[in-house]
């Protein structure tokens, strides 16, 4: 298999075998993490960039009472913030929702990796492609009715993971907990549960256990209003390229 | 401590028989008035049409009960 980090970065820039080599040799340090545990917690000093390898990752911000809002997910082949070591502290928690494999890149690593000028114009589409992803979830969550924000985070899920070599055409392997879905989309689970039933019910969804079958994509996405370009899977512009 | 959110909406009952995890009488019900504001301000509005929600604790005990209705007239 290749190495979802790397894959992901294939579509920022177009890498040299060395360069591959070098992305390899960058992500060997490796933490597992079960299901809740913190990665990076809130009010920490960030010490090192962190590549989700296998399992899903999230930055969430707890309220007093105990709510929470995940303002971002991680599915393999992410990276959490290329330029975190340069804050004093962290103003969010990074955690991981399910066991997960996560490698750690030291400030050192970082430095040689972005002295790389094709890896270091992958990673600066990597952080674009996040705000962008940031941008769409706040509309999501500010504008969509429940219905349509929950396909809108199926589609961009499934293109995700599809992106990355870990879903086919089918459908995805989706192994959050309705609580979880609730946190990411600001809704009730009582209503997650209600809104899972309605796109069941209009066959946009199939469900079996923890994978998710969509019938037609297409027709998932008109519902939701998906559009992938804030995904930026076209890549950079030729003239960027080095 | 577990609650079980029971609904009423215009397609029928439904039980909770899963629940969810909430660390206090106050959380669950700020929980139900936020699911109960969901179902009523998604719903269709074609006419009257009542939606509820009952929460119970893990003994049985009502910790809230909200209804919210749309009239024709």
């Amino acid at each position: 298999m290749i190495d979802p980090f790397i894959r992901k970065l294939e579509y920022g820039a177009h890498l040299t075998e060395q360069d591959r080599a070098d992305l390899r040799d960058a992500v060997l340090d490796v933490c597992t993490f079960k299901a809740g545990e913190d990665i990076s917690p809130q009010g920490d000093v960030p010490l090192n960039v962190h590549v989700v390898l296998e399992g899903w990752g999230c930055r969430y911000k707890l309220l007093e009472e105990g709510q929470r809002q995940v303002v971002a997910l991680f599915v393999p082949g992410d990276m959490c913030d290329l330029h975190v070591q340069i804050l004093t502290e962290m103003d969010h928690g990074i955690g991981a929702l399910t066991d997960a494999r996560v490698a750690q890149i030291s400030p050192a690593c970082i430095k040689a990796l972005t002295d790389n000028p094709r890896i270091h114009l992958a990673l600066n589409w990597g952080t674009l492609v996040d705000e962008g992803t940031l941008r769409e979830w706040l509309v999501n969550i500010g504008q969509r009715p429940a219905d349509q924000r929950l396909a809108h985070l199926i589609c961009e899920l499934h293109v995700r993971l599809r992106a990355v070599g870990f879903a086919d055409e089918a459908g995805l392997d989706l192994p959050l907990t309705q609580a979880q879905l609730a946190d990411i989309t600001s809704m009730s689970p009582v209503h997650i549960n209600r809104t899972l039933m309605t796109l069941r019910c209009a066959d946009l969804i199939r469900t079996e256990g923890r994978f998710v079958d969509i019938p037609n994509f297409d027709r998932l996405a008109e519902f939701a209003g998906f559009e992938p370009s804030y995904l930026h899977l076209g890549g950079t512009k030729p003239n960027v390229q080095v | 401590m577990r609650y079980f959110f029971d609904t009423v909406d215009p397609s029928g009952a439904r039980r909770d028989g899963v629940g969810v995890d909430c660390p206090s009488d106050r959380s669950a019900r700020r929980l139900a008035r936020k699911a109960l504001g969901e179902m009523f301000s998604e719903s269709p509005n074609v006419g009257d049409e009542t939606y509820e929600i009952l929460v119970r604790d893990n003994a049985g005990a009502t910790v809230f009960a909200g209804t919210l209705a749309y009239r024709r007239d």
